[in-house]
């Protein structure tokens, strides 16, 4: 068991080693979303990952901030912008400009 | 006519305003873009075949003008080399690790649940009042209109690399303020 924990340690350090900073990681992890990323930067994302936890948390939050932006963007503002509302003024001075333009 | 034209106004006047407002930072011109839509819309009138509602057909109406309204505002958004920088690495230590109080929360197997509750969509709203002009632009064309990384790019007349800072940016100060108002909370 102890044995298995440091062994795990090593690897993670030698990860930690070979990939990135988590500065760079996350700058990468944002990026994927927008464009794909060369296989060796997908590589060095992936094996950083795998040891860091702290970067695939962001990776996760970030996936989770898109689902939800998507889902927000679909659903019908009125449910929720309850403060945004035209005032009347403001209606009415559209229609005159409408009348005006048209 | 002019009663017809009158009651559409009244009838989606308001839900316009919402969907405008929900992606642009800027009140007035949110009504603006609002006013614009209803006229194209009427000047478009003998085009629109009904195919779709007109509550639909006023959507992408709107849709458009918002992003020719990033496209007119889209020299603000190049970044400085000198600006580059300072927003972006608060997160991190010198050596580029995850600063201790920084750390990515866990924010749970689920957390896009959340959007099923009205107060996170208020939060939600809040925050990405929060976002600056230029972040929220691309942001919003990116994210909830669901623009590719090269259309963005091609129709602000922006590089590439300066897109991928904004969206990091956005990205960042939308997570941080999720965090502390809604994850930390709940």
């Amino acid at each position: 068991m102890q044995k298995a924990k440091g062994f795990k340690k090593i690897i993670a350090m030698l990860i930690f080693k070979m990939t990135p900073s988590c500065e760079v990681v996350a700058h990468h992890i944002s990026e994927s979303l927008d464009h794909q990323l060369s296989f060796y930067n997908r590589m060095m994302v992936r094996l950083h990952t795998l040891a860091c936890v702290l970067c695939k948390r962001y990776r996760q939050q970030l996936l989770a901030m898109e689902k939800m932006l998507q889902d927000a963007a679909h659903a019908d503002p009125e449910q929720f912008i309850t403060e945004a509302h035209l005032d009347p003024q403001v209606l009415e001075k559209i229609k005159e400009e409408i009348k005006k333009q048209l | 006519m002019q009663k017809d034209i009158d009651r559409m106004i009244d009838r989606h006047g308001d839900y316009l305003f919402r969907y405008a407002a929900f992606r642009i930072n800027n009140q007035a011109m949110a009504q603006d873009l609002v006013q614009d839509t209803f006229l194209a819309a009427l000047k478009s009138a003998p085009g629109y075949q009904g195919k779709s509602a007109i509550k639909t057909w006023l959507t992408s109406i709107l849709k458009n003008k918002i992003i020719d309204y990033y496209r007119k505002t889209a020299r603000r958004y190049e970044v400085v080399q000198s600006d580059v920088g300072e927003e972006d690495n608060n997160d991190f230590d010198a050596s580029g690790r995850w600063r201790a109080d920084r750390n990515p929360a866990d924010w749970g197997e689920h957390p896009e649940q959340a959007l099923n509750q009205k107060e996170f969509m208020r939060i939600l709203y809040a925050c990405l009042k929060l976002l600056t002009e230029k972040a929220a632009g691309v942001f919003m064309l990116r994210e909830m209109e669901g623009l590719a990384s090269a259309e963005i790019c091609d129709r602000l007349g922006i590089s590439s690399s300066n897109l991928w800072v904004l969206l990091y940016r956005a990205r960042n100060r939308l997570r941080d303020c999720l965090n502390k108002n809604w994850f930390e909370k709940n």
